[in-house]
């Protein structure tokens, strides 16, 4: 982690952005979000979204 | 709360990214306002690990989370139906001008309008906020709606539909503003005026603020509540200043004939002894002129200073009216008039009264005199009657009528008759009538004047308490009199 190079990136598509998301949550302690009206709905109603919080929400508790 | 350990809510939030202690990761869009729109997954992502971005939006983030209120306050707000509170600084001019014309739409209790120069309410009747404003003052419900405006020929138009079409809007004039403050509803919008002689509100207007934060609401009102005060003070002032300056005119007038008079008369009297008696008649008459005018502007200061007071006794109208009837029938024989007390109204019916007699003599002398005055030079009458009236079970008035032929009264003092130094007469001060009614408001009496419907001259009437016992002792005069026999 503390060698991995530092970059900015746009990543496209929905399997890229899913990847990158669950990444994102999986090597964070703690994370910050800010989202619009839409963000929770976006969690809640986005079948890939909704299980990704799951698993992560079961990794953390194991 | 499901996967967060804290959420709050912050109005109008345009922003989606998540940084954590080492990543940044954001949407590349933003949600479309369109509500009804399904959500869909998001195809673009930003990504960064770059340590100053990450650093960077950590800062952006604590800067929403501490302005931002606990999602269960606001949920509990719009569960009560609670508006969330904002605080809008407007750029774009057609919004702020659409901001303003729905409020002035939707307006259900109170709109206090600050306007900036003469040709705003010009501007705000183009775009139909006035129309709205004569429209919610003419519902029920609706409070108060003020404006303080410079008036001039520019809104004259203006001025006048409103105050014809919707007489509860009230309308003061003003100083010109750099700005103007409009209070809807607890909603506050102030507009900077940019182009004080442009003909559009959007092209007029700089930057606005809107606002329904009830500390903003609260100070804007109290400014305007400050200057409409100071306005309405200022017209007073003007109103009163302008009367002084009229009786001052009216009483030196009034002082200096009858003294030129009495100085005149006084050295003629030297000259021909042979006419003293006809001049020490005309001494007299203008010493009881000059008399009639400093008791009138005593009596005020009285009033005024609310050191006036009564000295009540118990007595008869009935007596005190025959006496002034025909003090009246004596010195007016050769001016073609009568006054007539009409007898079988006045005997049928005893009033008994607790009045102070020397102020019920005033008023009545000064409403005759009046009567007289304005009858001058034509063969009519004058009708004094008086009648009993019942306000209620336990409260009986008597009231008086003089009723004249004369000229009638002229419909432009009409409505304030009563007040200081109204008079169409070149010879008054115009303080009787203001000295009459207020002592008959002090009796607990009631004054009022109106033009007869016949079209030919004017009615004065003045009501007074009658005394309990009035009914009572009026029978037991009647025996004393009549011995029982019933008088019609």
């Amino acid at each position: 982690m503390a060698n991995e190079i530092e970059r900015t990136e746009v990543l496209h598509g929905s399997e890229k952005v899913m990847n990158t998301v669950f990444q994102f949550l999986s090597k964070a302690n703690s994370i910050n979000s800010c989202g619009d009206y839409k963000a929770p709905s976006l969690v809640f109603e986005i079948e890939e979204y909704k299980k990704l919080m799951n698993s992560l929400k079961k990794n953390a508790l194991d | 709360m499901e996967f967060a350990d804290e959420v709050r809510h912050l109005d109008g939030l345009k922003a989606n990214f998540s940084v954590s202690e080492t990543e940044y990761l954001a949407s590349a869009s933003l949600s479309q306002q369109q509500k009804q729109q399904p959500t869909q997954q998001v195809q673009q992502v930003i990504y960064s690990n770059v340590k100053d971005i990450v650093e960077q939006q950590k800062y952006v983030f604590e800067s929403f989370w501490n302005r931002a209120m606990p999602a269960e306050q606001r949920i509990r707000e719009i569960e009560e139906g609670i508006e969330p509170e904002f605080y809008e600084v407007i750029v774009d001019r057609e919004n702020a001008t659409q901001i303003l014309v729905d409020l002035s739409k939707s307006l259900k209790k109170e709109a206090l309008f600050l306007l900036p120069n003469d040709k705003s309410i010009v501007r705000i009747d183009k775009i139909g906020i006035i129309d709205y404003l004569i429209k919610a003052s003419q519902n029920e419900g609706t409070g108060a709606i003020m404006i303080i405006c410079p008036i001039s020929e520019v809104n004259s138009e203006i001025i006048k539909k409103v105050s014809e079409n919707a007489p509860n809007i009230r309308i003061v004039n003003g100083n010109d503003s750099p700005y103007g403050m409009y209070i809807v509803d607890g909603h506050a919008f102030r507009a900077e005026l940019k182009e004080p002689e442009a003909d559009n509100f959007s092209e007029a207007i700089g930057f606005s603020v809107y606002s329904n934060r009830k500390n903003t609401v609260d100070f804007f009102k109290s400014v305007f509540e400050l200057l409409w005060n100071e306005r309405k003070l200022n017209e007073e002032l003007i109103k009163t200043g302008k009367m002084q300056e009229e009786f001052i005119n009216v009483a030196s007038h009034e002082l200096r004939t009858p003294t030129q008079a009495v100085l005149a008369y006084s050295q003629l009297v030297q000259k021909h002894p042979e006419k003293t008696e006809e001049m020490i008649q005309a001494i007299y008459r203008n010493a009881k002129r000059l008399q009639r005018l400093t008791n009138d502007i005593l009596d005020v200061t009285k009033i005024e200073s609310k050191t006036f007071k009564l000295n009540k006794t118990h007595f008869s109208l009935n007596d005190l009216l025959s006496s002034v009837v025909d003090e009246y029938k004596e010195n007016i024989d050769k001016a073609n008039i009568k006054v007539r007390l009409l007898h079988n109204e006045i005997d049928n019916e005893f009033f008994l009264i607790e009045a102070d007699r020397q102020r019920i003599t005033q008023v009545v002398s000064n409403l005759l005199d009046n009567a007289i005055k304005f009858t001058k030079g034509k063969v009519e009458d004058v009708e004094v009657i008086a009648k009993r009236e019942s306000k209620k079970v336990d409260r009986e008035i008597v009231v008086v009528n003089i009723k004249d032929t004369g000229s009638g009264i002229d419909t432009e003092i009409l409505p304030k008759l009563f007040t200081k130094f109204v008079t169409k007469s070149e010879t008054g001060t115009g303080l009787g009538l203001f000295i009459c009614k207020s002592i008959v408001e002090a009796h607990g009496g009631k004054i009022w004047a109106e033009n007869n419907t016949d079209g030919k001259g004017a009615t004065f009437n003045f009501s007074l308490p009658l005394n309990k016992q009035s009914k009572q002792q009026g029978q037991q005069k009647q025996q004393e009199m009549f011995g029982g026999c019933q008088v019609s």
